[in-house]
C-alpha cells in the first residue's frame, strides 16, 4: 500500500466500517447462514484490500465491495457444491435474524417473528441474482446504476430482476398473509403501517 | 407485476428512479387513479417490509472488530504489518494471536462430536498444524518455488510430489517439513497469507480411510475452531489443506491447488 494515496485509504476504511453491517446482511441473505456469512465478509475484505490499487480514483468504492461480495458468494456457493460440510460450529441463520430485531412488546415480537419468517421464507424462494438485487437495491438502497454496477449487468436487468423479485415476494407474502386473516388475526402487512 | 395503467412505471417510481419530469406525471395520474395509488401503497408496504425485517440484521461484533483490523494491516506501511516471513517459519504475531484465541477457546458440544470422528486424517492433520504453530517449531526446509520443494523432497517420500502453485490465492510458499504419521511420509508444505498460515499434507492414500465421499461430493470439509481441514483424494495421493483464520479462505486455496493439481 506504500503508492496507495493515503486519503483514498481512508475512505476505503470509513465504507467498510460503514457498509460492514450491508455485507453481512447481503453475505447472510445470499449465503442463508451466519457462519458462511462471516467468512464471506472476511474474504470479500481481504480481496478488497489486495485489489485496492487497481481501483480508479473515480470509481465508487461501496458498489466495487458488494460486487466482491457477490463473487465470493458466487465462488463459495459453486465450492459447496462439490463439498460435504462435515462438521461446523455455527448455527444456520434461521435462529438469527429473529433475535436481534429490536421488538418491545410480546404483541410486537409475535409480528416481528412472523414477519421475519415471511420475509424469510419468500427470499429463500428467489434464484441467487433476484435475491442480490432485492437487498442491494431495496434493503442496502442502491439506485438502480450502482447495483448494475455491482452486479455488472446492464441497468434494465436490475429492473427487470427487481420487478420479478417484488412479484414473487408479495405472491408469498400476501398468501400466507390471507391464510392468518382467516386463522382471525390482522393481516401482517395492515400491522406494519 | 404491480398492476398499473399503462405507461405508468410504478416500481421506478417507488424506487426513485423516474425522472423529475416523469415523476410529476405520475402524481398526477395518483390522484386520480385509486387502481394505482393502491399498488403504490402495496409496493411501499413491501418494501418497507424487507427493509424493516432485514435491516435489523447485524454484523457480530468480533467479526467488526476482526475485519477493521484486517483493513488497518492492509492500508498500514510494511513496518506496521503483523505478519513478515522470517528466515524459517511463520511470525510470531500469528503465534501470539492464536495464543490469544486458544485461551478463550471453548470446547462445545460439536467439537466433542467432532473429537469422536473415525477419521484419523481429520484429526491428525489439525493437530499436527496446531502444534507446529503453537511449539513454534522450525521449517525443515525453507523454498520459495517449487522446484525448491519438490528437490528437497526427492527420494524422502514414496510418491511422486505432484505440481502446484507457488502462491495459490495469494498465500506465499514459504517452505516445509517431512512428517511421519499414518505410519507413512508425508510432505507437509507452508504457505503464508495475510490472514494466516496453511499447511498443505500430501501422502500415499494406500490404506488410509478417508472420509466417505457421497454421490458428486468429492471433498469434506471439517471444522475446529478456528481451524479448517480440507481433505480430498487426488488419484493415488490423500490430501489434507489445514489452516487458520477464515474457513471460506482455507476452501478457496484447496479450491485453486484440487484444479491445480488434477
Amino acid at each position: 500500500m506504500n503508492d496507495f494515496n493515503d486519503e483514498r485509504g481512508r475512505e476505503f476504511e470509513r465504507v467498510v466500517a460503514e457498509q460492514l453491517d450491508g455485507l453481512y446482511r447481503a453475505a447472510l441473505r445470499l449465503l442463508g447462514n451466519a457462519s458462511d456469512a462471516e467468512d464471506a465478509v472476511q474474504e470479500c475484505c481481504a480481496r478488497a484490500c489486495n485489489g485496492l490499487r487497481k481501483l480508479k480514483s473515480d470509481d465508487a468504492i461501496k458498489p466495487w465491495l458488494f460486487r466482491i461480495l457477490r463473487n465470493v458468494c458466487i465462488d463459495r456457493l459453486r465450492w459447496q457444491s462439490r463439498v460435504r460440510l462435515v462438521s461446523t460450529d455455527e448455527a444456520d441463520f434461521a435462529a438469527g435474524p429473529d433475535d436481534c430485531r429490536a421488538v418491545n412488546t410480546p404483541e410486537q415480537l409475535c409480528i416481528g417473528a412472523a414477519l421475519g419468517r415471511l420475509v424469510d421464507e419468500g427470499m429463500r424462494g428467489l434464484p441467487f441474482e433476484q435475491r442480490a438485487v432485492v437487498i442491494f437495491v431495496l434493503v442496502e438502497g442502491f439506485t438502480y446504476a450502482e447495483a448494475a454496477e455491482a452486479l455488472q449487468v446492464p441497468v434494465g436487468t436490475v429492473r427487470s430482476r427487481l420487478s420479478r423479485a417484488r412479484a414473487h415476494l408479495r405472491q408469498v407474502i400476501s398468501s400466507r398473509d390471507k391464510a392468518v386473516e382467516r386463522a382471525g388475526t390482522p393481516r401482517l402487512s395492515r400491522l406494519l403501517g | 407485476m404491480v398492476e398499473t395503467c399503462s405507461g405508468f412505471d410504478l416500481e421506478s417510481f417507488v424506487d426513485g428512479e423516474c425522472t423529475a419530469e416523469d415523476a410529476a406525471g405520475i402524481r398526477r395520474h395518483l390522484a386520480e387513479c385509486a387502481v394505482c395509488s393502491a399498488s403504490v401503497d402495496e409496493l411501499e408496504t413491501l418494501d418497507r417490509l424487507l427493509r424493516e425485517t432485514m435491516t435489523a440484521e447485524v454484523a457480530p461484533r468480533d467479526l467488526r472488530q476482526r475485519v477493521l483490523a484486517q483493513v488497518e494491516n492492509c492500508l498500514a506501511p510494511p513496518s506496521r504489518a503483523p505478519l513478515s516471513v522470517g528466515r524459517r517459519g511463520f511470525a510470531f504475531a500469528a503465534f501470539g494471536a492464536l495464543a490469544a484465541s486458544a485461551v478463550v477457546f471453548t470446547v462445545g458440544p460439536r467439537l466433542l462430536a467432532w473429537r469422536e470422528s473415525r477419521h484419523q486424517i481429520v484429526s491428525t492433520l489439525i493437530s499436527d498444524f496446531e502444534t507446529f504453530l503453537f511449539a513454534e517449531r522450525v521449517l525443515d526446509f525453507t523454498a520459495s518455488e517449487v522446484a525448491g520443494a519438490v528437490d528437497w523432497y526427492g527420494s524422502k517420500l514414496d510418491f511422486q510430489l505432484p505440481a502446484f502453485p507457488v502462491e495459490p490465492g495469494g498465500n506465499r510458499l514459504i517452505g516445509g517439513r517431512l512428517c511421519w504419521l499414518f505410519g507413512r511420509r508425508l510432505a507437509s508444505l507452508s504457505f503464508e497469507g495475510t490472514d494466516g498460515a496453511l499447511a498443505l499434507y500430501v501422502m500415499s492414500a494406500d490404506g488410509l480411510a478417508l472420509p466417505e465421499n457421497q454421490a458428486g461430493l468429492d471433498v469434506s470439509v471439517h471444522r475446529k475452531g478456528r481451524f479448517t481441514n480440507v481433505v480430498w483424494r487426488q488419484g493415488d495421493l490423500a490430501i489434507g489443506l489445514v489452516g487458520d483464520g477464515p474457513s471460506g479462505r482455507v476452501e478457496q486455496v484447496a479450491q485453486i491447488l484440487l484444479n491445480s493439481m488434477g
